[in-house]
């Protein structure tokens, strides 16, 4: 089984070339990655703001469904 | 040498997935036994308390818990994913590969493990736009097919979250095992209470802050190993490494699972493309990685956090292209330097030996332990202190947030699956508030109990890194035949889940526990028969779907009630 393939083995180019391209495709997602996530940080309070708003209404309605109820008895 | 092997062969295997542990050795440990705990527990508590201060009104409702709130962006999401994918075995076992195969395998590795995502970004994006208030995929299922298949959806969704915890917490413990001399039972149980710390505080938005955060500090740190490489040895002298191995057939993997003649021969085959063994691990890798993102509810609550389905699109899709090279860089910067360097099982290298001794390490040694624990090896005789610091942080980050990530995914899959449909459907959302909370607890112990018996009965890492597949992968086709296709056949989807799994199951069985060519065969029985089972029914007995209804469903947990 082994070598049954020993015609295309790596050389010294392909190998640096391949080794080369890893080192340069990361690097690159690595520069996206923070770009874009400091992108979202940025308006990250505002969506905060946001989402507390929403949650403090449910928390609201909650409360006066559930004083209802005990109203009703 | 020849001490060692006959060391390891005088001692024999309660079974067949037994790995010998040369404990009678001398184990030198280059950082102090603290250092781990205070790592992960350092990582856990500043963002507990960055959740704490920013979102922590997240966890006061049901909804919020397990959604996230439906308001999370590209850039969020996108290193959210990445670090979600970044696992123990993206760092240790996609090294195992280089260290094994040579060149071939990061790529093997990368490829096989890469391929779920961009088939995740238009599955993500269609049940979103079908069924935009889902909390889990299960819950998908429940109303396109049936209860049976939400039932079985929803265990398999638990095991595939609760494996990888496993797989986390034991790759985890491995690394710090090896490096700090604590023992393997109190790194488990440090990382599992690690991991409920700020998910309790925020569910699936503290997840995914914290998941964005160490996204972003594991590629410093990797950025650190992989250029270190570079720069202190260069490609000419990995390549020189190479095929002096190439040439001499050293043996450098003298006990283990992996040392036989089937390994041997393709470790010293390292500068072909298509290594042999390579390609059975891509297949392996294929098939077990469908599995574990396709029925991972982790990453279905990214989707499901997204704003909108485009996002889920568009953050896949680019989370593939940024994550693959992780493992591929990593696995060649760690696992195939190792190879060319010739670093060899039960023996003690130096601080910096083979590159720069940064930090002092020259005054330090490193004992060779285990195959998977390469890379933090490498690191070490590389880059000395700042390459093992490095790589422990960026395993610290990526097990840390993964492991809390998946904990909270089954801890949801219970709750919102099993709990809210089927044991008390009138729960109040208070109460699967309280329930959530509890579970993680228990899901936590569950997993530190299962973790420490599999290690004392010899199941290794690499092991269950293989096996995965044949558990759950099964299920893969029947979800997305459920997803795509009006046609696909409720009873196909189920029969086809259960029987492919169970006759993987049991040709693997059937082998003995093989983790050569028998594991490679039963992960392609699994998928081919559940793929045959159900599609075939569904053609023979086809359902005629209407996905419109499915958008109107109310799935929403209202607080009122």
């Amino acid at each position: 089984m082994v070598q049954e393939f020993g015609i295309i083995n790596y050389n010294l180019w392909t190998w640096t070339i391949l080794y080369g391209a890893t080192l340069v495709w990361g690097s690159a997602a690595a520069f996206y990655t923070w770009l874009y996530c400091l992108g979202d940080i940025k308006h990250l309070p505002e969506k905060l703001r946001e989402s507390k708003k929403r949650i403090m209404e449910i928390e609201e309605r909650r409360r006066k469904a559930e004083a209802e109820r005990k109203a009703k008895g | 040498m020849s001490e060692v092997i006959a060391a390891a062969e005088s001692i024999s295997a309660p079974w067949p997935f037994a790995q010998i542990f040369p404990a009678e050795l001398a184990v030198k440990r280059p950082l102090p036994s603290y250092f781990g705990p205070i790592l992960i527990f350092g990582l856990s508590g500043v963002f507990t308390v960055l959740v704490w201060f920013m979102g922590r009104f997240k966890g006061r409702t049901a909804e919020e818990m397990f959604s996230g709130g439906r308001d999370v962006g590209h850039g969020m999401s996108n290193a959210a994913i990445v670090a979600t994918w970044v696992w123990a075995a993206t760092l240790m076992m996609s090294s195992w590969t280089g260290y094994t195969y040579g060149p071939s395998g990061p790529w093997w590795y990368s490829l096989g493990a890469t391929l779920p995502l961009p088939i995740f970004a238009y599955l993500g994006q269609t049940l979103k736009v079908k069924m935009p208030l889902i909390h889990t995929y299960p819950e998908f299922i429940l109303f396109r097919l049936d209860r049976k298949n939400h039932v079985c959806q929803a265990i398999i969704a638990m095991i595939v979250c609760q494996w990888v915890t496993i797989m986390i917490v034991s790759g985890g413990s491995i690394m710090y095992m090896t490096y700090t001399g604590l023992p393997f039972e109190l790194c488990a149980l440090c990382m599992c209470i690690s991991f409920a710390a700020y998910i309790l505080v925020a569910g699936a938005w503290a997840a995914i802050f914290a998941d964005m955060a160490m996204g972003l500090t594991i590629y410093v740190c990797l950025g650190i190993c992989i250029w270190g490489s570079m720069v202190l040895l260069g490609p000419l002298k990995i390549w020189e490494g190479l095929v002096h191995h190439y040439t001499t057939h050293p043996i450098i993997e003298p006990w283990g699972p992996y040392s036989n003649e089937f390994y041997r021969t393709n470790q010293w085959d390292c500068i072909n493309y298509l290594n042999a063994a390579g390609i059975g691990f891509l297949i392996v890798n294929s098939v077990g990685n469908l599995g574990a993102v396709l029925n991972n509810s982790t990453y279905w609550s990214i989707a499901i956090a997204a704003d909108k389905p485009r996002t889920v699109w568009t953050s896949y899709i680019a989370s593939a292209l940024c994550w693959a090279p992780i493992p591929l860089s990593m696995a060649t910067s760690r696992g195939v330097v190792g190879l060319a360097l010739g670093v060899t099982l039960g023996e003690t290298y130096q601080g910096g030996q083979h590159g720069v001794p940064f930090g002092g390490a020259e005054n330090a040694y490193i004992y060779f332990q285990e195959a998977e624990a390469v890379a933090p090896l490498t690191a070490f005789t590389v880059l000395g202190y700042v390459g093992l610091i490095a790589f422990f942080v960026a395993v610290g980050a990526a097990t840390v947030s993964t492991g809390a990530h998946e904990t909270m995914s089954t801890v949801t899959n219970f709750v919102n699956d099993l709990y809210r449909y089927y044991i008390r459907p009138k729960a109040s959302a208070r109460e699967l508030l309280v329930l959530t909370r509890l579970m993680v607890g228990v899901s936590l112990a569950i997993s530190f109990f299962i973790v420490v018996m599999w290690r004392w009965l010899g199941f290794t890492f690499a092991g269950m890194y293989q096996a995965m597949g044949i558990f759950f992968s099964s299920a893969v086709i029947p979800l997305c035949c459920a997803a795509f296709w009006k046609d696909a056949n409720r009873d196909g989807c189920f029969w086809g889940t259960v029987i492919g799994a169970a006759l993987g199951i049991a040709y693997w069985v059937a082998c003995d526990w093989s983790l050569d060519w028998p594991v490679v065969w039963a992960n392609i029985i699994v998928t081919a028969v559940s793929c045959f089972i159900c599609v075939g029914w569904s053609a023979i007995k086809p359902e005629n779907f209407d996905f419109t209804k499915m958008a109107t469903i109310d799935v929403y947990i209202h607080e009122e009630v």
